[in-house]
């Protein structure tokens, strides 16, 4: 079965898409609210830019982000000025550059669940006294449950299936930044099919668990009454 | 409670609110008008959910918005009723009930159990809305708005969206509502039967205009109407005069000393003569035509012939304490659907005298209450030419 090694770098992926997924829920939370309400003309702009990783190819990102982060990058300057050293090869690194290119999967999802609910509810929420903070908690949120849903196990199978940012970004450091689709490639490269198979096969498993589960299991998209 | 102030002015491409009716600050105040007039804009700028420059809105005497000074919508006292019941569904009935009750700062003068009472929602409670009928979420809604002891209800059309029957099942709620609450309520309808039954003040609303406001038992007997619906012309006689009685309507009960709206001595029948629009619509011909049947008293509508018969009725039932009129024996009102308004057969409007040259005969109608009622009465005064 899977060597220790595997289930390391299996714990490491999980690891990965569990932070990403959660800094996405507070960064792209905001973003998708602002990007269904607001009516700057600048909307589409940012509209686009957060859909950018939709169609770049990893490579792109990863190359910009890596120039960014590396040692002579405007981030790279900024987090040796803070002693952290560059972020490239490093885990946070990767957390980083999961991030940017998850972020489409958290924000789209969230801005249609937001603009689903509308603008009625929380008139309904001020005419009965609540603030905006209060009803953004009380009522947009509890309405947008389901597309948290989806937005949540969305970005997490994406972290966890991402290969091209991590080659880039993250390169290959067993514990570190060996995430399990880079284990496969190593196996794979190294011509060791058995032990490709068996992570393959997990990772086949387990994604198609994911979406069956987020298919079947959709909480009843409650109608607004 | 002081009048309300409420001045807005709004110049959208499109659309233009320009308004200072005259509100006061209690009973019903109905606003109507047809789609488009602004009456529901008028209730979102008031409930602070429109926000418009150059406004002025004052509430018994507390500014809510001036130059410089703006209340936002969640520290307003008031309590707002959407067209659709708008209940969040993810709360049940009294979840929806505490949203408001739980964030309220003032004092409240509203008990919630006396709410529930009042809108019959008791054992409605624990049940989400989407177990709710419409006639059942409106109510809670409505409930809801009231829980906040709100000191100025706004309500934006309540029944618009639900079928007769559902109104029906709700108009009786909110009289009650009227009678034992005294909340001031800002009330926004295009329904004339809506209008009647509840309102004490009425607002028309025109193209962003408030065009005429007061009282609503004068605006009914205002002989230059300002509202028109279009669908025929209702003349609600409260006194006819006697030759009138004997000669021009022989067949109709009426009975001596007959008079009725405005607390005046009870009558026993209502008239309402209903002339078509297209022949008689304009209110120069209807005044003329009230004129001619030598008027005491009365009062002539566009399209509201029905509308006139239920706040006579009203008046009737006010006036219950001296005659019992207007009861069925037992001290109890008369339905609201035994009203009928019933086309009579047609015939010219003075009898001998040369008519107006473009003017057919005119139908007229009589209105009775103790009539059992036939489905919506206001099509049926509508004239039928060849009747």
């Amino acid at each position: 079965m899977l060597t220790d090694s595997d289930l390391q770098t299996i714990w490491l992926t999980v690891r990965l898409a569990g932070i990403v997924t959660l800094i996405l829920l507070l960064i792209g939370t905001p973003i998708a609210w602002w990007l269904a309400r607001a009516k700057a003309w600048w909307k589409g702009p940012v509209g686009a830019v957060v859909a950018l990783p939709l169609v770049l190819p990893p490579s792109v990102l990863g190359f910009y982000l890596l120039l960014a982060m590396g040692p002579n990058g405007p981030v790279g300057h900024f987090t040796q000025a803070l002693g952290i050293g560059p972020l490239p090869f490093t885990f946070w690194g990767l957390v980083i550059a999961s991030v940017f290119y998850s972020l489409p999967f958290m924000v789209q999802p969230l801005q249609t669940a937001f603009d689903a609910v509308g603008e009625r509810p929380l008139e309904v929420a001020a005419t009965l006294r609540a603030t905006k903070l209060d009803a953004f908690f009380t009522v947009a949120v509890p309405l947008a449950a389901p597309g948290f849903l989806t937005a949540s196990v969305l970005t997490f199978a994406h972290t966890v299936g991402e290969f091209g940012v991590v080659l880039m970004i993250g390169g290959n450091i067993p514990g570190v930044t060996q995430v399990a689709s880079v284990r496969i490639y190593d196996y794979v490269e190294g011509l060791e099919y058995s032990e490709a198979h068996r992570l393959a096969a997990a990772m086949l498993i387990f994604s198609f668990l994911v979406l069956l589960a987020l298919y079947t299991w959709r909480p009843n998209s409650r109608k607004w009454s | 409670m002081a009048g309300i102030e409420a001045r807005f002015h709004l110049d959208w491409p499109g659309f233009c609110l320009d308004v200072d009716p005259d509100l006061p600050g209690r009973g019903i105040t109905a606003l109507f008008g047809h789609s488009g007039s602004g009456k529901t804009m008028l209730l979102r700028c008031i409930a602070g959910l429109e926000r418009v420059r150059n406004g002025r809105l004052v509430v018994a005497d507390e500014v809510w918005q001036d130059t410089g000074r703006w209340l936002p919508t969640h520290k307003r006292p008031i309590g707002y009723v959407f067209q659709e019941a708008s209940l969040f569904p993810h709360l049940t009935a009294l979840g929806n009930l505490r949203y408001g009750l739980r964030r309220m700062v003032d004092a409240r003068w509203v008990n919630l159990d006396q709410v529930i009472e009042l809108l019959g929602i008791g054992h409605l409670l624990d049940r989400k809305p989407d177990r709710l009928s419409g006639g059942e979420r409106q109510r809670v809604a409505i409930a809801r708005a009231l829980a906040v002891s709100p000191r100025l209800s706004l309500m934006d059309e309540p029944l618009a969206a639900l079928d007769m029957k559902r109104k029906q099942e709700i108009l009786p709620y909110l009289e009650r509502l009227h009678d034992e609450l005294n909340i001031p309520v800002l009330y926004v309808s295009h329904s004339p039967d809506e209008v009647a039954r509840l309102a004490d003040h009425l607002v028309v609303m025109e193209g962003g205009k408030a065009k005429a406001g007061g009282p609503l038992a004068e605006m009914l007997t205002r002989l230059d109407p300002p509202i028109r619906l279009g669908e025929g012309v209702g003349t609600l006689i409260t006194q006819l005069p006697r030759c009138a009685r004997r000669h021009r309507y022989p067949n109709d009960p009426v009975r001596p000393g007959a008079a009725g709206i405005g607390g005046q001595q009870g009558v026993d029948t209502v008239h309402v003569r209903c002339v078509g629009a297209s022949r008689c619509g304009r209110p120069s011909r209807a005044r003329e035509a009230s004129r001619k049947s030598r008027r005491v008293g009365i009062c002539v509508l566009l399209g509201w012939a029905r509308a006139a018969a239920i706040v006579a009725r009203n008046a009737m039932r006010r006036n219950r304490g001296n005659r019992k009129v207007g009861d069925q024996g037992h001290g109890r009102p008369v339905p609201y659907d035994s009203l009928q308004v019933r086309p009579a057969p047609s015939r010219p409007l003075i009898p001998g005298r040369r008519r107006h040259p473009d003017s057919t005969p005119v139908p007229c109608g009589t209105l009775r209450h103790k009539i059992p009622f036939a489905p919506h009465g206001p099509d049926r005064c509508r004239p039928d030419s060849k009747s």
